[in-house]
């Protein structure tokens, strides 16, 4: 192919012959004062709250101050292009951030444009930074789960599609890394993550986008990046413009996503700066008076939509159901919606029609907001107000990570408000002791140290608890699904490893969970087809939980002896 | 997206009262001496006044200005400068009004008093400044019909500011307030260039992505 050029030239004559001038009519003002990402614009009188306004070299503010003889601009980009004297322009229009496909893959800044030098984001659709949150009408109860792969997390603390859950824990306790996990454990399973850095060290999101690239993580995930020398209005619309992206897959395409904003104490912390320069007035920690409202709006984004159903005939397809194709042209809402059409269906519809939900209704988005804590102190302003908002915390204890347990997650004081109704029936079946044993376990470890003698079946117990707490530990970048979970858990609750050394267990798990996959997927295949424990899995279980330890360990301990044997 | 470029821009002086609380501070004074003008007959003499102290010798004699602020010298010192100075020079109520002011420790805000009493009296007579800047200057008739076209816009009479900026190519740039019209040559080629650069960029992204992958 080649370019002629008089066919450009042509096509470039017709453009402009097309071309309609028009008299443009455009609000004024100038710049005052401009430093540390904020200027002060004197003029655009006309400009409102929120709006975006264009500076001569074309970056963009936001315009949060309206005073009576100025006006106050956050300043999204390179503050020091701009100089006193500058004209500014109102755009009459809200930010707005690139969205769609195009950015899956891709690490973007806060405004979408990219930052990973792989040219340039294809894409026409954009939302507006801030949008309002759905209404009650638009939600359903969260019902789905939203599985992270860590045993400890999704046994005790299990979170739901459209649940916000705070991860909270003093610095370098792993909460970045509960994260991860979670990201990488979405594969396959059509979630879209987003990934939300806010003044994190360059190296650090570059360490963590490579580490999602290794493991295929890139395919469904858009890392937001506000580095730590990143202006502070950048840091502060972060959250925003990463929840922005993550909405279009909830609301247009109706897919469940996920949003990890790591972490919220810092954008905090930059919103406290970008106030105290505008000249708000500072509260408590000299936090400005709205900085819960900063929180609350974002996370108040994340919602469970509800499924919207039509009645169809039932030979139709399945693939792609949308709201005209009702037979009755009526569009049922969400569970109170599913009643009626159940109960329509039955009552108005002869044999031969079903209920179907439609393709794009019923998106989700999860939120896993991260806080940062000083010295565990929980009860300052900004977890205080996070926890608050948030439906459950996981706690990460210093001292546990130090003691190895790692993830450090103190599940004694962690809770999840809504997740227990996502989890699947079988993992509510293996999990729902073990809360209660772990508690029983740590009051009966604390009353051990005093070197008191233990009858037999305290010691159990405390075996138990300790071999328990061994297999709740996990590694790093390892996932694991809740099928395995739920068996894994299985073996430990049912007693398979009472009579293993405490160091063994990680072995034996990850020998069982394999020997399972490899050797009887009929039991891995009726889990996951049912989703519950019934008698009859439990005990095939049981079965090859003894034929695995019969055979393996035996087998080893008589392979070992008759290599040592052979050597003599 | 380039904005349009400033028609008036602010200079220094004007700009160094605009931030704090001088803003309301100066408007209040501006507003009691139109008001004490208007009372006594002499609103046009005093604003003349008042713009003649700041033209002639505020800006002339900067070290002037400097005694005038400042705190070492004394009320009753400045007092008596200020009756040297302008006694039978300016109307009484003028001189009034300077003595008003440094009794009340003001004088500091003298050099952006005569630009709000100004606006405040042409806001009474529905007198809107108008800064036009046109690529040629434009003859008796054409200004005429500006100023007829404009006034018919803004409802209120125009004082206009014309200026001649070779720049723009061809065409003009109306500002009345924050609000700027701008029908120049200039811009006209700075939109069709944008458009040109929008409408072609995804085509020869498109082209690109055709030969890097062909189907």
């Amino acid at each position: 192919m080649k370019f002629r050029a008089d066919e450009i030239s042509s096509v470039i004559q017709r453009e402009i012959a097309q071309f309609t001038p028009e008299i443009t009519r455009t609000e004024v003002g100038f710049v005052l004062e401009v430093g540390d990402g904020i200027a002060r614009i004197y003029g655009l009188s006309g400009v409102m709250a929120g709006e975006m306004v264009a500076f001569k070299n074309g970056i963009k503010g936001i315009a949060l101050n309206l005073e009576e003889s100025s006006v106050g601009v956050i300043v999204l980009g390179d503050y020091t292009q701009i100089e006193e004297g500058d004209t500014v322009t109102t755009t009459g229009d809200l930010l707005r951030v690139p969205v769609g496909d195009a950015l899956v893959g891709r690490v973007v800044n806060p405004l979408g444009e990219p930052i990973d030098e792989q040219g340039p984001i294809l894409t026409s659709l954009t939302r507006a930074l801030e949008s309002t949150a759905p209404g009650i009408a638009g939600r359903q109860p969260v019902d789905e789960p939203l599985q992270t792969g860590i045993k400890a997390i999704d046994t005790m603390i299990p979170i739901g599609r459209g649940q916000r859950e705070l991860i909270i824990g003093d610095r370098k306790t792993g909460k970045t890394a509960i994260a991860i996990d979670t990201i990488l454990n979405q594969k396959g399973t059509g979630v879209i993550c987003v990934y939300v850095g806010i003044a994190q060290k360059e190296s650090t999101t570059a360490g963590l986008v490579d580490i999602l690239r290794r493991h295929g993580a890139m395919d469904y995930t858009i890392v937001v990046a506000a580095g730590a020398s990143d202006p502070a209005p950048m840091q502060y619309i972060a959250p925003y413009a990463g929840c922005a992206m993550a909405e279009y897959f909830m609301y247009e395409q109706g897919k469940p996503t996920l949003c990890i904003y790591d972490d919220l104490s810092k954008q905090a912390v930059a919103y406290r700066e970008v106030s105290l320069l505008l000249r708000r007035p500072p509260g408590r920690e000299a936090f400005p008076g709205d900085i819960f409202y900063a929180h609350s709006r974002l996370l108040e984004r994340s919602a469970k939509l509800a499924n919207r159903y039509v009645i169809l005939p039932d030979s139709a397809s399945e693939d792609h159901i949308t709201e005209e194709m009702g037979v009755n042209k009526k569009v049922y809402i969400g569970v109170p919606g599913l009643e009626e059409a159940n109960h329509e269906l039955k009552h108005s519809f002869p044999q031969g029609h079903k209920v179907v939900k439609t393709t794009l209704s019923g998106g989700s988005l999860t939120a896993l907001p991260i806080v940062e804590t000083l010295e565990g102190e929980v009860s300052a302003y900004i977890p205080t107000n996070v926890i608050s908002i948030t439906d459950g915390q996981i706690y990460l204890q210093p001292d546990l990570f130090f003691a190895g347990v790692r993830p450090a997650i103190d599940v004694g004081i962690s809770v999840s408000r809504v997740g227990g109704k996502a989890q699947i029936p079988a993992m509510k079946k293996v999990a729902g002791g073990l809360r209660l044993d772990l508690a029983a376990f740590r009051e009966l470890e604390a009353f051990s140290q005093l070197g008191t003698e233990l009858d037999k079946a305290t010691q159990m117990q405390l075996d138990r608890g300790n071999r328990m707490v061994e297999m709740l530990k996990q590694p790093q970048y390892q996932p694991m699904q809740a099928i395995d979970q739920v068996m894994s858990i299985f073996a430990g609750s049912e007693g398979f490893l009472d009579d293993l050394p405490v160091r063994e267990v990680p072995k034996f798990e990850k020998a069982f969970v394999s020997f399972i996959r490899d050797q009887k997927p009929e039991i891995r295949a009726a889990l996951d087809r049912q989703k519950k424990l019934t008698d009859q899995i439990a005990a095939d279980l049981k079965a090859a939980l003894s034929e695995f330890k019969t055979r393996h360990y035996h087998a080893a301990s008589a392979g070992t002896a008759a290599a040592l044997a052979a050597t003599h | 997206m380039t904005a349009p470029a400033a028609v008036a821009p602010i200079d220094s002086a004007d700009r160094s009262l605009l931030s704090g609380d001088d803003a309301v501070v100066v408007r209040h004074y501006a507003e009691a001496l139109v008001d004490a003008a208007v009372a006594e007959n002499q609103a046009e003499a005093a604003l003349e006044d008042l713009e003649a102290i700041d033209r002639e010798v505020l800006r002339e004699y900067p070290k002037f200005r400097q005694v005038l602020g400042t705190s070492q010298v004394s009320g009753t010192e400045k007092d008596r400068i200020l009756v040297d100075v302008f006694g039978d020079r300016v109307s009484s109520v003028v001189l009034r009004f300077l003595r008003v002011l440094n009794r009340h420790g003001r004088l500091g805000l003298l050099s952006s008093l005569p630009r709000e009493a100004r606006q405040i009296w042409d806001r009474r007579h529905k007198r809107v400044p108008v800064f036009v800047r046109t690529a040629v200057p434009l003859d008796q008739g054409q200004e005429q019909a500006l100023r007829e076209r404009v006034a018919g816009m803004i409802a209120a009479t125009p004082i206009m500011q014309i200026t001649t900026d070779p720049s723009l190519i061809g065409g003009l740039i109306v500002q009345v307030g924050d609000q700027v019209c701008d029908a120049s040559v200039q811009n006209r080629l700075e939109k069709l260039r944008q458009r040109l650069i929008e409408g072609k960029t995804h085509e020869i992204q498109s082209r690109r992505d055709q030969f890097s992958n062909p189907a």
